[in-house]
């Protein structure tokens, strides 16, 4: 098993970034290509809401392909010249993965305890646990106190008021 | 490793609290015992924005409690009176509840009906008015619509979007007239003002508020207003029933909480909202603004919206709008 | 005109009394600190101070409500240079130059650059308020759909100037930012568009959202990457102009200043149309285009400048037709019309205290911004030196808290958290993300106007049967042609040098 991710990861960090993006783009602008249809070109009072999308996206899908073209045959991009190795990605998703996690908490524990549980995974990896501890309150806190109590932003909080 | 220990702890204290903060729920005690909200489906700083804010503050001294005013803009209302509707119907969350409320469910615009809500009070009446370019050839509203029955499908008539109140405002006067106009939507009323001063367009069906300026500019002039009576703030304008069209239609706004609210809760925050469109604050803000003051209590509100509901549906269904 | 200056005399007097000033000063303080966080941007801020401004009497209402907006406008600056975050689309061009410099704790030189630009233009722009505003007010009306269409043509062509190196990735970038834009209700059908089906889509993604995610998160995330190395603080830089930066900068400022002003004029545009034809343009100017985007304090001047004098221009309509030519003016107007006056010719002449108070408190607000900002800039630019293992963290929750606050819902929040991680590949694969901004602010105009105009005038004519709008268009045709020539010629000379960096 570890054996195939290595090979795996090797096989990756080899192929060309810019190609992958490319097919995403395009498969982005064919979404909306696609669902474009599905609003009137035409209407009796002249031009409906289906006509900036409908060319919009087809010019948008041949910018992908003139973009894949040139992907494959000038701008090279491997992914190892784009992205870092293994530890730099982590700390990436670590960050994505902390904003999910408060997305998804903080509705029901409030704004202070999602907000500090959030900043505490990120900094724990940087500064000592009672730092990061109180790094993590003290920021949350203060941003809620500016927003909430001076701003009157209806952030969510629990039955606490916080 | 002993970093690692302690977060599990942390997170252990963390979600021990957050189960516990689940079993604390709140006892009744008299309403209100804490803050308010009331949710503006529509952005900051608007008409229905600033009614609601001027509203609150009246409320807050009635209620003796916190009113914070919310914006929760986007769908034409839907995204800001839709969470209302979910919320506790406890009166903690009351919507401020546009016209629109009664369109969303012929327009398709959201699954709203007007019956999601227990309605608390009308605040205001939003009247439109018909208005051209100063120097048109036209005076009396007989003469502009035989202007536009002259010119078909040449008259341009500004309307803040397509499918709002003021669209459907000149499509009102289309129908009752036989005229046929050239609707352009705009970004809101204010922009369809401006063309209309800059000769882009010829007409605005938009709020009499929207055009004062203008007229006291000497750039435009107010044909008719769609009201019952004429508005005692513009006393020399008609209104379009006594120019021979019997077309009676504007906006409004109101409060409403979700339905299944305590009764005793409903009476305290119409009593509320009574003393609030009462102060000399609100009435001056509705009347430069345009608007008019128009309290309704609980009751007569209801009755009031179900009758609109049954106007629009109507209304709308013998219309084609879009395009 | 004597006239005008001898009332101008009068409302200095008005606004300079202490209380005055004290009203002015509080304004433009809370204006700078809405503008440093981002989501409540000055719009939100005005709405929500006008409450307290019942008891108030109309002219400190009025001055303190316009010390907001002017102070904003400045307040955006601050973490367009920090941190490479605008809070608003006017000030994603700032980023361009303004990030780069603080990389090279030079971010004292962009902020005092930035404060002297916003002031001239700001006092500029007052001028032309008090000597040019009727005449020029009719003028700008003439600005109907047509118009506005060629108008955003002449935009969107600006945009092909901050491309970067590669056509083609320029080209991505641009059509992500119209596709974007395509999302939610079109105003001129009622159509309800490629929202899959989201009710929180119907109004369209938020500006705000977009560039805290394409911008702020993505920024944060790269940084991320590397976090744990100890990370390399510039040290502060002089907040000095080079000799040879003087020249072009103040130029830019003087022009900056006059298109700012002359775009505020015109109904339905957004501040973010002056800054980025601004930057354009001085590109175009400068004897050395390629330094654009490497930090150059030219290229911060210009565009800060032109956002400033910006609001100059915007009162004009304000004043003599009482229209409102931003949403920030509108709620303004509503302030105005709060305290019993309303915006129009009529009110020169009922209460010119009121107005030439009103006028007279913008010298005296863009006086007080330039002492609060030049010491300030030394200051802020010390926060470019917090360690990011810090900074960064910050600068996410405050991200978090701005996207949130655009309609108060976690649902935003998701948005920003997409546009970062989209933000971030892009970053990777080197194509640029000011384009994105800048064309999805500028093509929902266009969508809407070329369709009014085409309603209007059931077909094109409206196009060529108008003298501005046909200008404009064949300008804009020229400036294409021009540049994408330029940037041919700029390339092949690039070939040659790339090795070498």
């Amino acid at each position: 098993m570890e054996k195939q991710i290595t090979r795996f990861t090797s096989w990756l960090k080899k192929q060309n970034a810019a190609f992958f993006f490319s097919i995403l783009f395009i498969l982005f602008s064919l979404y909306f290509l696609i669902t474009s249809f599905d609003y009137p070109y035409h209407t009796k009072f002249g031009i409906g809401p289906g006509f900036f999308p409908r060319w919009v996206s087809i010019l948008a899908v041949i910018t992908g392909i003139l973009y894949l073209i040139s992907s494959v045959t000038r701008e090279k991009f491997s992914f190892e010249d784009a992205f870092p190795g293994a530890k730099g990605i982590g700390n990436v998703l670590l960050v994505v993965a902390s904003i999910v996690l408060f997305i998804v908490i903080a509705p029901y524990t409030g704004f202070v305890i999602a907000g500090s549980l959030m900043l505490f995974s990120i900094f724990i990896k940087q500064y000592t646990l009672s730092k990061s501890i109180i790094y993590a309150i003290l920021i949350t806190v203060i941003c809620f106190l500016i927003f909430k109590k001076a701003f009157s932003v209806p952030l969510p909080v629990n039955a606490w008021g916080f | 490793m002993k970093n690692s220990k302690l977060f599990v702890l942390f997170l252990v204290v963390v979600f021990g609290t957050l189960v516990l903060s689940g079993f604390s729920s709140v006892f009744a005690a008299d309403y209100p015992d804490h803050e308010i909200t009331i949710v503006v489906p529509y952005n900051a700083g608007g008409a229905s924005d600033m009614t609601s804010r001027i509203v609150a503050t009246g409320m807050q001294e009635a209620l003796g409690q916190t009113i914070l005013v919310v914006n929760k803009p986007g769908g034409s209302g839907g995204v800001g009176m839709s969470e209302v509707r979910a919320a506790k119907p406890d009166g903690y969350t009351i919507s401020y509840i546009p016209v629109e409320i009664v369109m969303h469910e012929t327009l398709k615009l959201s699954d709203l009906k007007s019956d999601d809500f227990d309605y608390i009070g009308q605040l205001t009446l939003v009247p439109s008015a018909l208005t051209v370019a100063a120097d048109a050839p036209y005076n009396t509203v007989k003469e502009f619509v035989d202007y536009a029955l002259a010119h078909p499908g040449e008259v341009t008539i500004g309307n803040s979007g397509a499918g709002s109140i003021w669209h459907i405002a000149a499509t009102y006067l289309e129908q009752v007239s036989g005229a046929k106009f050239n609707h352009i939507p705009f970004d809101g009323a204010a922009p369809a003002v401006t063309a209309l001063m800059g000769g882009h367009i010829n007409a605005v069906t938009v709020n009499a508020g929207e055009v004062l300026s203008g007229v006291e500019a000497g750039k435009l002039k107010i044909l008719a207003i769609m009201t019952e009576e004429r508005d005692p703030n513009m006393p020399d304008v008609p209104t379009m029933k006594e120019s021979g069209f019997d077309v009676v239609i504007g906006g409004w706004g109101g409060l409403g909480v979700p339905k299944g609210t305590p009764a005793d809760v409903m009476e305290k925050l119409s009593a509320a909202v009574e003393k609030a469109t009462d102060s000399q604050e609100f009435k001056d803000f509705i009347s430069q603004r345009g608007m008019v003051v128009c309290y309704k209590n609980s009751a007569d509100f209801t009755k009031f919206v179900a009758d609109q509901t049954v106007f629009f549906t109507d209304l709308l269904s013998k219309m084609e709008l879009g395009g | 005109m004597i006239e005008s200056l001898g009332s101008l005399m009068q409302g200095l007097a008005v606004a300079i009394s202490p209380m005055n000033i004290l009203y002015c000063f509080i304004g433009c303080a809370v204006g700078m600190l809405v503008g440093v966080l981002p989501g409540i941007g000055p719009t939100e801020a005005t709405a929500l101070l006008i409450p307290l401004t019942y008891g108030m009497s109309p002219v400190s209402a009025i001055i303190m409500l316009c010390g907001i907006y002017y102070g904003g406008m400045y307040g955006g600056t601050i973490t367009s240079v920090l941190i490479n975050t605008p809070g608003e689309a006017a000030s994603v061009v700032t980023c361009l130059d303004g990030y780069p410099l603080a990389k090279q704790g030079r971010a004292g030189v962009a902020l005092k650059v930035a404060a002297y630009g916003s002031f001239v233009g700001g006092i500029l722009s007052i001028f032309g308020l008090v000597l040019l505003a009727p005449p020029l007010a009719d003028w700008a009306l003439k600005f109907g759909p047509s118009e506005m269409f060629a108008l955003l043509v002449f935009g969107m062509c600006m945009v092909v100037g901050l491309m970067g190196k590669s056509m083609i990735r320029g080209l991505v970038s641009i059509f992500i930012g119209l596709l974007l834009a395509l999302v939610g209700m079109d105003t001129v059908s009622g159509a309800v568009r490629f929202t899959l089906g989201s009710n929180q889509l119907v109004g369209g993604l938020s500006i705000v959202t977009i560039c805290m995610g394409l911008f702020g998160l993505s920024e944060i995330l790269v940084g991320m990457e590397n976090l744990s190395q100890t990370n390399k603080v510039s040290s502060v830089a002089s907040s000095k102009l080079r000799k040879e930066e003087w020249g072009p900068t103040v130029g830019s400022i003087i022009r900056g200043s006059f298109l700012g002003f002359f775009m505020g004029l015109i109904p339905g545009t957004s501040s973010a149309i002056p800054a980025l034809i601004s930057y354009s343009m001085e590109k175009r100017l400068s004897k050395h285009p390629e330094k654009f985007g490497t930090g150059i304090p030219e290229g911060v001047a210009g565009p800060e400048t032109a956002n400033n004098s910006y609001v100059g221009g915007a009162m004009i309509p304000l004043f003599t037709l009482g229209i409102p030519c931003s949403p920030t003016i509108a709620i303004l107007m509503g302030a105005f019309m709060l305290h019993g006056l309303t915006p129009g010719p009529t009110l020169f002449i009922e209460n010119p205290i009121v107005v030439w108070g009103t006028i007279a408190s913008m010298f005296v607000g863009n006086i007080i911004l330039l002492i609060m900002n030049v010491p300030l800039a030394n200051v802020w630019a010390k926060v470019a030196q917090i360690p990011n293992k810090m900074l960064y963290p910050v600068v996410l929750i405050v991200a978090i808290l701005g996207a949130y606050t655009v309609s108060n819902s976690m649902f935003e929040v998701g948005i920003m958290l997409v546009c970062g991680v989209i933000g971030y590949l892009l970053k990777k694969l080197d194509i640029p993300m000011a384009p994105i901004a800048l064309v999805f602010v500028l093509s929902e105009m266009m969508e809407r106007s070329i369709l009014q105009s085409i309603k209007i005038n059931k077909g094109l004519s409206g196009l060529y049967n108008s003298p501005i709008c046909m200008t404009l268009l064949i300008i804009s045709v020229i400036i294409l042609i021009v540049s994408l020539f330029a940037e041919y010629s700029n390339k092949k000379s690039r070939f040659l040098t790339s090795d070498d960096e």
